[in-house]
This record gives structure tokens, sequence and C-alpha cells, in this order.
């Protein structure tokens, strides 16, 4: 067949029989480069495992002991009758704090609540404040009173119980171990709580718990439901429905449809806890940029092998272009070379990676199964390590690439 | 007369370095045929190289038409020149240019390679005949690295016929090869030119070499002489 003038096309398995004894046949260099990409990958997953294990475990430890969602009745604020009739109008709003805020028919809007999508449990709680006096000693305390099959349903108490048992029956109570010790009292022994209201109960010491948050250990005394109201002087309502959710990271977003289905104001951990938020932000942030120069590193280790390859190799250029193959080829031997480094690299940094954050999550452990390191291996964002170490590599050998296409086989088949 | 594989016409090359014009290349007329076998001869900076990559195609005149194996070149455009290169022109360096992490046979067979994309095993058989006639049988799997500089010469002899291109180009081919080894790559070319019916133009300072040739090409100051 008569020979035609027209565009070269790539041919993959030449390209990559090229490209692949280029890498193989300079095995120092190439080994070298790898090894570079390999610590590169294992940086960035390591940063990610640590930041991602320690926002895991900061929310887990602030969100453990807090409902995701609390629900209450809307604040009461007297509606403004008054129009500016010209100028600007300045009104005062004063809280009224001398009327009861409390959920009447809390059975229903707990039902309904439950079975809304994404939400684990809802909880009917009275919350009021109160103290304990022994002897001399007074101490305040948050009078919670739930249900007794819902004790642990939003601070896991039964986990944390350290002495006694984790139940709950009227007239019975659990306290923090903090308080216990503050008091000097132990399971089995009577105190005097009165609430805010003036009411006053004996209370029987039914557990202690550790739920490892000093301020729930100081304060919170659980009683249940019908107790608390007692104490509060409520007639059967409750004062907070408090919400547990699958995601946590969807609290303000169910919370924003919870208030619209209930007509109760709510509240989500996330506004609650704006500080966390910020920190967690910024430690992704630095995190972030840690990952960032990794990432460069192995941008410019491949571009500089490359570039010193297509120096090198540029007689070989020159006489594969003489031989009839094409611009085209060339570059894409050299991106070929760039992808190749890349994902043995970056797959092999992922697997170095993920051994050493086991490694040290392993060596870090704590008799109480926790690790020293608030690393989380499963959280090395290792697929995404590979692709993006694969990406910017085959990026990186675009410069040697560009730089092999333009070898002039004229000039250097002379030198 | 055999069927003509190449034909320049008028060429002229200048070379611009910023307001100095050089003219290298003053009209040159050039014919060759099927199974010519020319010496290609004129002091250094006659244009003789520059005339080669020309030839070639590797490097574009200035004015003037080029034909080869009937194909017009002047007006094509590089990326489609290239594909036109591996199947209609051979090359033959002083310096054989071998891809050093190829074996023998591999860099023969790279012409083919580069034009498949993948190895063929007629491919493989010429190859390894070629490798044979240049009495390179027994290093077919070498690393080119590894062999001698005759050797390396005569795999780039090889490799240059290995698309049984209608034109071998040599430029200086035995300029680096004592004069033993240089008297032998000068028989292969012959014998490639007897049994391929390619046609060799010989680029050489050497008058023994010339010798060897049909004819003798005298290229003084751009121009052809004789």
């Amino acid at each position: 067949m008569a020979w035609q003038f027209g565009r070269d096309r790539l041919k993959p398995r030449f390209e990559i029989t090229v490209a692949w004894r280029y890498l193989r046949s300079s095995p120092l260099q190439t080994g070298l480069i790898l090894l570079g990409i390999v610590v590169g990958i294992l940086v960035y997953t390591f940063m990610a495992a640590l930041i991602n294990g320690l926002a895991k475990r900061l929310t887990n430890d602030v969100v453990g002991n807090l409902a995701h969602i609390t629900l209450e009745p809307p604040e009461r604020v007297p509606a403004l009758l008054l129009t500016p009739a010209e100028g600007r109008l300045q009104v005062a709003v004063q809280r009224l704090n001398q009327q009861r805020t409390e959920i009447t028919g809390w059975r229903q809007l707990v039902t309904s609540i439950a079975q809304t999508p994404g939400v684990t449990v809802a909880v009917p709680q009275v919350i009021g404040n109160g103290f304990i006096q022994r002897g001399e000693k007074i101490a305040p305390v948050a009078i919670t009173g739930c249900e007794p099959e819902n004790l642990s349903a939003i601070i896991d108490v039964a986990a944390g119980l350290v002495r006694g048992l984790a139940t709950l029956a009227p007239g019975e109570a659990l306290i923090g171990a903090r308080l216990a010790e503050e008091l000097g009292v132990t399971t089995g022994q009577r105190l005097q709580v009165q609430s805010e209201r003036g009411r006053t109960r004996a209370l029987m010491i039914r557990g202690i718990f550790d739920v490892g948050s000093a301020s729930v250990n100081e304060r919170v005394v659980f009683v249940e439901l019908g107790t608390a109201q007692a104490l509060m002087d409520l007639q059967g309502s409750v004062t907070q429905i408090a919400v547990k959710l699958r995601d946590i990271f969807t609290a303000q977003q169910l919370a924003g449809r919870l208030a619209g289905s209930t007509g109760l104001e709510a509240k989500n951990w996330i506004d609650e806890n704006r500080r966390l938020q910020e920190g967690l932000r910024s430690q992704g942030m630095t995190g972030d940029l840690i990952k960032i120069f990794s990432l460069m590193v192995i941008i410019i280790g491949v571009a500089s092998k490359l570039l010193l390859a297509a120096v090198r190799r540029s007689p070989e250029i020159g006489i594969m272009r003489s031989m009839g193959v094409s611009k085209r080829s060339i570059i894409f031997i050299f991106l070929l070379q760039g992808w190749l480094l890349g994902l043995l690299g970056s797959s092999l940094g992922a697997g170095v990676g993920w051994f050493f954050c086991e490694f040290l999550r392993v060596v870090t452990l704590r008799p109480d199964g926790r690790s020293g390191l608030p690393i989380d291996p499963a959280q090395g964002e290792y697929g995404l390590a590979i692709v993006l170490a694969t990406v910017f590599s085959t990026l990186a050998a675009i410069l040697p690439a560009r730089a092999a296409a333009k070898v002039d086989p004229v000039e250097v088949l002379h030198q | 007369m055999n069927e003509i594989v190449l034909r320049a016409r008028q060429i002229v090359k200048t070379f611009h370095d910023g307001e100095l014009d050089t003219q290298v290349l003053k009209g040159i007329d050039l014919e060759i045929a099927a199974g010519d076998f020319l010496a290609l001869m004129g002091p250094s900076g006659s244009g003789k190289s520059t005339l080669m990559a020309i030839l070639g195609t590797l490097l574009r005149p200035t004015s003037g038409t080029l034909e080869v194996a009937g194909k017009s070149t002047h007006e094509v455009a590089d990326a489609a020149l290239t594909g036109f290169r591996n199947r209609h022109l051979g090359f033959v360096f002083q310096f054989h240019h071998l891809l050093p992490d190829f074996t023998a046979r591999e860099n023969v067979m790279f012409p083919a390679l580069a034009h498949h994309g993948r190895e063929t095993a007629q491919a493989r058989q010429r190859a390894t005949a070629l490798l044979q006639r240049v009495g390179l049988g027994h290093r077919l799997d070498y690393k080119a690295s590894k062999l001698s500089g005759g050797q390396k010469q005569r795999v780039a002899l090889a490799r240059a016929v290995m698309m049984k291109p209608e034109l071998v180009l040599a430029d200086e081919p035995t300029g680096n090869l004592d004069r033993e080894t240089a008297g032998e790559v000068m028989a292969l070319l012959q014998e490639m030119r007897a049994s391929e019916g390619t046609a060799f133009l010989i680029s050489t300072h050497d008058p023994q070499i010339a010798a060897r040739c049909d004819r003798v090409i005298q290229i003084v100051d751009g121009r052809i002489q004789s």
C-alpha cells in the first residue's frame, strides 16, 4: 500500500515499552526517586491519619457526652406592635425569665423525632439546677432526669460506671466520681438534694460513674424522670428533648428540620462548639499545608529526574526522531515515565504509610485501649494520596517532556 | 535508468543569527537513483552536513524543492514527515547513536517497533537476519552499550536498512573507526546496496572511502562542483 502523508498516531505499546525500559535502565536513579515519592506519601498519609485521627478523637470526646441536637421550648419574645413612623426606633426586649419553659405534649413529639431519618434516639429530659448538702459541704449540681431505659442514650453512663449499677428507680441517683469524692459518699448512701424550686428529696446513690468529662463527673446527678419532675415542680412535662444522630455532621441541617417540624427551638452541637470547629479547621489547614509540601517534593523530584534524563538522552531522542518517532510519542514517553513513577512510588508509599501508622498506633497503645498518639490508620487518605501523587508526577513530567520533544535531531546527532 | 529515489531542485539554506545571514547552500540540484552508491565530499564548512540533514528531511530548506520516493516533502508538516522518514529513509551517523539500553536486535528492530507500535515476528526475523549478515549473529541479545565501536556501527547499518528504505544517508559512517574496520563497514554498505537495492549517499572526508563509491559529488562553498 502506498504511503500517504498523515498525522502520526500514538502507539501506546511502543511508548510504554520505551518508557519502562528507560526507567529500568537506571535503577539507582529510579530507585532514589521512588524512595523520594515513598517518603513523600509516607508523610502525606501519616499527616492525614494523625490530623483526621485527632479530629475524630477530639470530636468524639466532646460530642460523646453531648446531645447532638437539643430541642427546647422557644423563648417567648413579646411581639412588637410599634412601627417606626419616622427615623429609627430603639426597642429593648426583656427575656421572660419568670415564666417556666416546659414541653407538655412530649410523648408524641419524641415518637415523631425518633422516626426522623438520621436520628438514632430522642430522649425526653428534665434539666434543672440544685445543690446537695452533706455536713458542711454544699455542692451545686445539675439534676438530669430521664427514663431509666434512656440513662445511657446521651452520655454513656453504663460504660463509665465505676461502682454500683447503671439503673434508675424512683428515689435513686447516679452521681459522678468527682462529686462522690468531694462529698465523701459511696453507693448505698443517701443524699439530700434540693432543687432550684426549693423541693427536697432524699436520694439513694445507686451508682458512681466516670465518663471522662470533668464537668459531668463533678456536676451531673442522674435521677429517674418522675423524681426530677417532682424536684422541678413539673406536672408530667419535660424541659428538653435530647437527640443523638447517626452522622454528627448533619446536626445543623437536621436541627433546622426538627425545629420546623416540632415548633421547638433546636440547638446543635456544631453551633454550640464553635471553638472546637475553628480549632479542627486550623488544625486541618496545617495538615493540608504539610501534605501540599510533601506533594511538591514529589513534583520537584520527578521533574528534576526526568529533566536530567531528557538532557542525558538527547542523542537517543535525536536518533529516535530521525527514525520516525514523532514529537508526540517522545512527549508521551516522558509523561508515561512520570505516571509510572507516581503510580509505583505512591502505591508503595501508601502501603508503607499504612504500616507506619498502624505500627505507631500499636506501640503507643495504652491499657485503656486508647492509643497514646491520636492516630487513625484507617483515615490515611491512601487512595487520594495515590491519585494526587500520580496526577502530579505526570504533570511534573510535562516540562521534561516538552524539553525532550524540542531536541533538534540535526544538532544532537552531529555532537 | 533506475528509478529516481531523490530529486532536489535549487536547494538553498540560509541560517539567521541575529542580523547576520549565512547562506550555507546556494542552489543545490541533485538526483539519486535506486541502487546508487555515491560519496559526498567537501571541505569542512562546505555545507555537507546541512545538505545531508535537508535530504534526510531533518531540516527544512530555505527555498527549493525536494522529492523523496516520488513524494514532494517541502510542503508537508513535520508530524507527517516523521512517519515518512521511518518508511523511506535510513540514517547512519559517525557516532552510530544506538539506544544503549536496548539489545543489538532491539536496536535494529526499533524503526519497525516505532512503525507498528509493537514487536512483530516478521521484524524480529528480519533484524536477526540483518545482524547475521553484518557478522553479529552471536551478539543479537547483547546490550548496545556492551558492543565495540565497529560492532555498534554495523548494528547502526543494519538498523538503517531495516525498513527497506529507498535511500540511506550515511554521515561520516567510518569517521570514528580504524582503517580496517572502516573497510569492513564499507564492504557491508556495498553488500547492502547489492542485496537490498538501496541507494546510499555517503558523506566522507576520506578519499579512499570515496574511491569505493560509484560517483563522487564534490560540494564547495554551498554548490555542487561535480
